[in-house]
């Protein structure tokens, strides 16, 4: 009894973790997502779009758990922006899959307004993935599903590379 | 020094040009927009040249298993049912790669006949005129208008982007684009939106791009 009531304490302090741990979900504006891609550290930023119901999306997220967790420790930020869903099923999905890379929720009702804001040149085709380093002046934008192999040289270019 | 700096900022001004020029992908607003010949689920050939009594074309590049197309099918039939008799019927184009499983030619068939489709659903098996348009999702639009240019009927492109403002909600939408450019067509007036976006499914390109 004793050790159970240490471990849900040490639990509680957060020196365990808890199995499966599934993420809250963060809902945001496109502004906060804007605001983050414009930090001007030397910080390489990986924005992902995706949604539940798209599936090369959904094919393409264990790659980018994978190099997440491979970057931990490096200057490489991930946001997996869930778009055009609703939070209730992503909130699922994440419990289901267990993805540890942070996911945003984008809270907008009209993508004809919030797209040009992200990138005027993006035809609104999902995924995509923008991989941003203000520091360096260097930015990558890849349209349609992505190979880990793919995800990982990009950010090794974008993360090496000065302007 | 004054012709220096002249010729320095008509320099800026080409590269700025050339630059935009290289950048843009596939048709603007405004651009002539090529005739195609696609067969169709019924096994014919169709081009728009076919269409002898048709003021333009709703082109909509398209496929059987997006979810966001899946979302618009309804309101796609409803624009060909009310714009065709007015000169503008819808034409369906689906760009995706043919080995996608669920966007085979056999598989427009079925989809066509379980939604009643009573227009043209095209495949464009080579891609060729998903990259001559610039589309990069489906659903995508363009409106094409049949115009005199040099004493020859072109189609112009009027309008592309998004059906509406909600793609995946149809109770949601408080903006109506593509209906709103094609009543500013009918009525000869000036179209007030005339390129928006929406979020749709990757095109499944073939490898070799």
């Amino acid at each position: 009894m004793q050790a159970f009531l240490l471990v849900i304490g040490l639990i509680l302090a957060g020196i365990l973790p808890l199995p499966l741990s599934a993420q809250t979900l963060q809902q945001v504006k496109i502004q906060t997502v804007l605001d983050e891609l414009s930090q001007s550290d030397d910080t390489t930023r990986v924005l992902n779009l995706w949604a539940t119901w798209c599936g090369p999306c959904v094919k393409e997220l264990p790659h980018f758990e994978e190099v997440f967790q491979e970057t931990k420790g490096q200057k490489v930020k991930f946001i997996l922006l869930a778009v055009e869903d609703s939070p209730k099923t992503v909130s699922a999905f994440l419990s289901k899959k267990g993805l540890q890379a942070p996911v945003w929720f984008l809270d907008e009702a009209h993508a004809d307004q919030w797209i040009p804001r992200l990138d005027p040149d993006w035809g609104g085709e999902i995924p995509i993935t923008i991989i941003i380093n203000q520091a360096r002046g260097q930015r990558h934008f890849h349209s349609g599903e992505m190979t880990k192999e793919a995800l990982q040289q990009a950010i090794h270019h974008v993360s090496s590379q000065n302007k | 020094m004054k012709k220096l700096l002249f010729s320095l900022a008509g320099l800026a001004l080409l590269t700025a040009f050339s630059f935009a020029t290289f950048q843009t992908n596939g048709y603007q607003v405004g651009d002539v927009a090529a005739d195609f010949k696609l067969k169709n689920i019924n096994g014919k050939m169709v081009s728009m040249a076919d269409y002898k009594e048709a003021k333009g074309f709703i082109v909509i590049f398209s496929c059987n298993h997006c979810p966001f197309v899946v979302a618009s099918e309804d309101r796609m039939i409803a624009l060909h049912e009310k714009y065709a008799s007015k000169g503008y019927p819808v034409i369906a184009i689906n760009p995706n790669e043919q080995t996608h499983a669920d966007d085979t030619f056999e598989k427009m068939k079925v989809r066509a006949q379980e939604k009643g489709f009573k227009f043209a659903y095209l495949v464009d098996g080579e891609q060729k005129y998903a990259r001559l348009y610039g589309a990069t999702k489906t659903p995508d639009v363009f409106l094409l208008n049949k115009e005199k240019k040099d004493g020859k009927d072109v189609l112009i492109v009027r309008y592309k982007g998004a059906i509406d403002n909600s793609v995946k909600d149809a109770a949601a939408v408080t903006e109506t684009f593509l209906a709103d450019a094609l009543e500013a067509l009918l009525a000869g007036k000036a179209i007030s939106k005339t390129d928006t976006k929406a979020v749709g499914c990757t095109i499944k390109w073939k490898e070799t791009r």
